[in-house]
């Protein structure tokens, strides 16, 4: 059974192609606001070395790492390739202004579940 | 215009698709066009299945014509119907779905099937062919259950499989019935070189062997042998060989040998049947590579379209083994015949083997393993035949590195084997579409399109063309084919607007990359200084925040000391604001000043109140510090008061947006206690007054500066800079720094417009004018902004709100940062 929507802020916070980071049961998660104001949750720490992925340039579904300039998908979590590697995402949705996040079980990142 | 006439064909592979592309490019409208697919995707790029293997790539990565392609060139796609008879007399062509479909010609380009020996449990689970896309994701999704494989079959196929495998973790062992792998490619001291490097990679090899029958009950669990050897593998690939597809055109009567006979313009026994590609066999020899398949498209889409083009006289074929990781390259004749000339290279010591067979003073084939930076070249020597001294082709790496960058080469050498693409076209294409990408040259040329073996010549070819052309002369990145020139001269031209804004107007394609999205937010800057508008999304986090991020997400805040003179007052405050917020590290910083290290984010406005000094942008594009010696002012070799000029620079250009970041040093005399040489801008102190030096640089490439100019009295060097200011402002790539802008422009075409041409001097200086009286400190403004609650401060620099029933609205992970 998926885990419960749990609140995570407000949808105004969010401004388009920006991240804001939110601690949702003591996991770390950053969301993600595309151009076309498309929101996307992934784990905050980037797979390089842990860089606040929040902080990163957004462009299209991609947030560019501010560290060291990985790029995530984040539709998929998954790092821009030649990096390999990659981040849980989590499901996200909007209702009246509020937004919900359900975090994903696994804490593993996506490429190593394949 | 004469009415359409009907063509079908059968086969939604390679070879029809580049037949259909170059006929609908040369004779557009002139055919109604029906194709019958039987695999359930459009045409993909078979050739790099064994990538997909390896890489897990998704179906869509390897489409070459989307389904849209064929809806545009109104193209009738049956897909996912086999062509199951054809009826020469009625002229028509009958699907699996029943369906009956006129032609008034007919192209047959059904490719081939890959053979299955007959072997007892044949059809047992777990056992593939590798052939298809469907091959391919049956192929992985077996992988995942198996932890051993066998593969049948020691040719390009089998061993690009069993390399894919062995990527995907499995332990793997290649059965090949020969004594040599790739015995059509290689010779067999070639094959002991590639063995021992398959062997390095844990792949086992079997050779001089027959599969016999293959074990299990439902699902296979081992492959036995003739000798009675039973190999244990939950996963068996047969890639024995492959056998053209001319099922249908025998039963339709059509004149076939091992393929469909085709003649040098891919005419069949019947005046209106062709045929191309796998399923054909022209002067004997059916081909299995994209190279002959290609040129055959070409021949028969000129003789429908009514085009002169030569006629096919057969291909020259080499192959390249990808996926392993292993360089393996053969062309040509690769057994060498009585009389023939033979250069052999071995070094066994690096596993590198190398043959060439000449005849009669010509190259007639070669064959290399471990290292093929040749290939190229060697390609070319052996495609049109030149005659060639023994020393030249193996004259050593010199040579073939030359050859590898592409750079001595003739035009017409042969970049591109499968497509035929040479240097002169790749090299024109990147010219006229302003190509950046090897991508872009795949896309425009076809070269590297389809095996990739040509990939890193393209990317040399590339760095090439841009080199010569300098960057004004390229796009500003692969979001657009605008060059910096054009893109700047449109935000010019239009309002001031916001980063989105400029990408909707000047049509970027997506939402733009790190490349551009900083730069455009700097030239909208540089356009229209007095309307900054939100560039924060485009922003790199150190220029959006105001101050450097650390590994751990906390911030540097380093406060302006000018031109590192400081006072007692500002010591104080500077050593109680860190004591205050806890500050782990404060240090004198390379810029004589002080940094505080590892400030929490949501303590950044305050810690920047308390400070009450401006921000010393010691993150962003812009001037970051004035470094000066003591000078006149105390020093007893002092000529000229550098202090004070040191601070007035500082004040004259600090919060200045830059293409690149700005360090500059004033020495009060030649002995340049500030290292004025080393410095983007640099002063020294002479008895007549002061030498400007440009274009200086202490970090990865240290470049002395060069005299701009020299000047009396503290007012023109202030005017001289700020004019040099300007032009690099409104000049430079975005992210070069002034020490690569002044060695491609060159100092006399700066200090022409600088210095020398007064009046462009002024102009520049008015420039200047409206982005210096628009400046403002942003730690105040933010912190004034926070005062205010307004929102877009409260959000980057509050902690995140702690939101009713959010279980921790506080944060954890790292704490510090918060
Ligand atoms: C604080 C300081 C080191 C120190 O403790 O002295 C420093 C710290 C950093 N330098 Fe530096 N540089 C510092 C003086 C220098 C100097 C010496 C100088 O300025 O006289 C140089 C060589 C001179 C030059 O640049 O021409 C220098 C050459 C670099 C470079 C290489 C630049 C280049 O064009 O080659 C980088 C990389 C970059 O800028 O992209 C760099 C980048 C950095 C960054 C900003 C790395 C980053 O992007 O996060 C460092 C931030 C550290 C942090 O975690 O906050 N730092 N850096 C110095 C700050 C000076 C100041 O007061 O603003
Ligand atoms: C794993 C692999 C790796 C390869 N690597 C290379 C390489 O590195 N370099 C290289 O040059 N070549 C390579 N090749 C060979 C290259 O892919 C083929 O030469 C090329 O695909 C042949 O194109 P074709 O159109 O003649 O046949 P195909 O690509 O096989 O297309 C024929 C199509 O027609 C369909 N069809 C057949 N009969 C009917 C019917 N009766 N009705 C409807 N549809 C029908 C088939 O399903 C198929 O989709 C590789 C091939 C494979 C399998
Ligand atoms: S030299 Fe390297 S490590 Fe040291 S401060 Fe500069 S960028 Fe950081
Ligand atoms: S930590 Fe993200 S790129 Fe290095």
């Amino acid at each position: 059974m998926a885990g419960d929507w749990l609140p995570a802020g407000e949808s105004a916070d969010i401004e388009p192609r920006r991240g804001v980071r939110r601690c949702v049961e003591g996991r770390e998660v950053a969301l993600f606001r595309t151009g076309e104001g498309e929101l996307l949750v992934v784990d905050n720490a980037c797979p390089h070395r842990g860089g606040a992925l929040f902080e990163g340039l957004v462009t299209g579904r991609t947030v560019v790492c501010p560290l060291h300039g990985w790029g995530i998908d984040l539709g998929s979590g998954r790092a821009v390739p030649p990096e390999e590697g990659g981040v849980a995402t989590h499901a996200v949705r909007e209702h009246e202004g509020q937004v919900e996040v359900r975090l994903a079980k696994s804490v593993k990142d996506p490429t190593e579940e394949r | 215009m004469k009415q359409a006439e009907r063509l079908v064909v059968v086969g939604n592979g390679m070879a029809a698709l580049a037949c259909l592309e170059k006929l609908i490019e040369w004779a557009p409208q002139a055919f109604a066009i029906t194709v019958y697919g039987e695999e359930p995707y459009p045409n993909y790029d078979r050739v790099r299945l064994p990538a997909a293997l390896a890489e897990g790539l998704a179906p869509e990565e390897l489409i070459l014509n989307p389904l849209g392609w064929y809806r545009a060139h109104d193209v009738d796609l049956r897909l996912g119907v086999r062509a199951s008879a054809i009826d020469r007399d009625a002229r028509v062509v009958e699907g699996s779905d029943r369906s009956r479909t006129p032609y008034d010609r007919l192209i047959l380009a059904t490719g081939s099937r890959p053979i299955l020996l007959p072997l007892p449990g044949i059809d047992k689970d777990g056992v593939y062919s590798f052939r298809t896309l469907d091959d391919c994701e049956r192929l992985r999704v077996g992988a995942e259950r198996s932890a051993r494989a066998v593969v049948v079959g020691g040719g390009l196929l089998g061993l690009e499989a069993a390399a894919g495998l062995r990527r995907l973790g499995l332990e793997v062992t290649v059965v090949h019935l020969l004594d040599g792998l790739m015995e059509r490619q290689l010779d067999l001291p070639g094959s002991r070189y590639l063995e021992r490097a398959l062997a390095a990679q844990g792949i086992r090899i079997l050779l001089g062997r027959t599969a016999a029958a293959l074990l299990g009950n439902g699902r296979v669990e081992a492959l036995a042998l003739a000798d009675g050897e039973v190999l244990p593998a939950e996963l068996v690939v047969m890639a024995v060989g492959i056998r053209p597809d001319r099922e249908l055109a025998q039963r339709a009567g059509l004149a076939c040998r091992r393929g469909v006979v085709v003649d040098d313009r891919m005419g069949t026994s019947d005046p209106r049947v062709y045929a191309l590609g796998e399923c054909a066999e022209h002067r004997g020899i059916c081909y299995g590579m994209v190279k002959p398949l290609y040129q055959q498209a070409r021949v028969l889409a000129a003789r429908l379209a009514e085009v002169a083009v030569p006629a096919y006289l057969g291909s020259r074929v080499s192959s390249r083994l990808k996926v392993s990781g292993i360089k393996v390259f053969s062309a040509g004749q690769h057994l060498e015949a009585a009389g023939d000339q033979v250069v052999r290279f071995e070094d066994a010591g690096r596993n590198v083997y190398k043959k060439l067979i000449l005849r009669e003073g010509r190259l007639l084939g070669a064959v290399l393993v471990g290292d093929d930076s040749e290939a190229a070249d060697l390609d070319d020597l052996i495609e049109n035949g030149q005659p060639v001294s023994l020393a030249g082709p193996l004259a050593g790496p010199s040579r073939a590195a030359q050859a590898s960058a592409g750079c001595s080469e003739s035009p017409d050498t042969v970049i591109c084997g499968c497509n035929g693409v040479s240097r002169r076209a790749i090299l024109e294409a990147v010219e006229a579409h302003r190509l950046t990408t090897r991508a872009d040259v795949a896309r425009i040329t076809g070269a590297s399109r389809a095996c990739g073996g040509c990939g890193p010549q393209v990317d040399a070819l590339l760095r090439l063309t841009v080199e010569q052309a300098g960057p004004a002369g390229r796009p500003l990145c692969a979001c657009t084919h605008l060059t910096r020139q054009e893109v700047l001269a449109a935000i010019r031209g239009r309002r001031p607007q916001s980063v989105p804004g400029v990408m909707r107007d000047l049509r970027w394609s997506g939402d733009g990359c790190s490349a551009c999205r900083p730069a455009l937010a700097y030239f909208l800057t540089l356009c229209w200084p007095q309307h900054p508008g939100d560039l924060g999304a485009s922003r790199h986090v150190n220029e959006r925040v105001h101050a450097n991020i650390q590994k751990d997400g906390t911030y540097s805040v380093v406060p302006r000391i000018y031109g590192g003179v400081t006072t007692p007052g500002a010591l104080i405050r500077l050593a109680q604001v860190a004591e205050r917020f806890e500050v782990p590290l404060l240090k004198i910083t390379g810029g004589q000043r002080l940094a505080l290290l590892g400030v929490r984010k949501r303590d950044l406005p305050a810690v920047w109140a308390a400070l009450a000094m401006p921000s010393g942008f010691a993150y962003a594009k812009a001037v970051r510090t004035v470094k000066t010696c003591v000078g006149s002012a105390y020093c007893r070799f002092g000529t000229r008061d550098s202090l004070d000029l040191g601070i007035r620079l500082e004040r004259a250009f600090e919060g200045l947006w830059m293409p690149a970041k700005v360090k500059m040093g004033v020495a009060g005399c030649p002995r340049n206690c500030a290292e004025s040489l080393i410095k983007d801008v640099g002063l020294l102190g002479t008895e007549r007054g002061w030498q400007i030096q440009v274009g200086g640089n202490g970090g990865t490439e240290v470049r002395q500066a060069e005299l701009l100019a020299s000047v009396e009295g503290n007012e023109e060097v202030v005017e001289l800079v700020g004019a040099f200011l300007q032009l690099y402002r409104e000049q430079a790539d975005y992210g070069e720094r002034t020490s690569r802008w002044c060695s491609r422009l060159g100092i006399e075409e700066i200090r022409r417009r600088v210095v020398e041409d007064v009046s462009n001097r002024r102009a520049l200086l008015a420039r200047l004018e409206p982005a210096l009286s628009s400046r403002v400190d942003p730690w105040r403004e933010r912190v004034q902004g926070l005062r205010t609650r307004e929102s877009g401060v409260r959000r980057e620099y509050e902690r995140p709100p702690s939101v009713p029933g959010m279980v921790d609205g506080e944060t954890v992970g790292s704490e510090a940062a918060f």
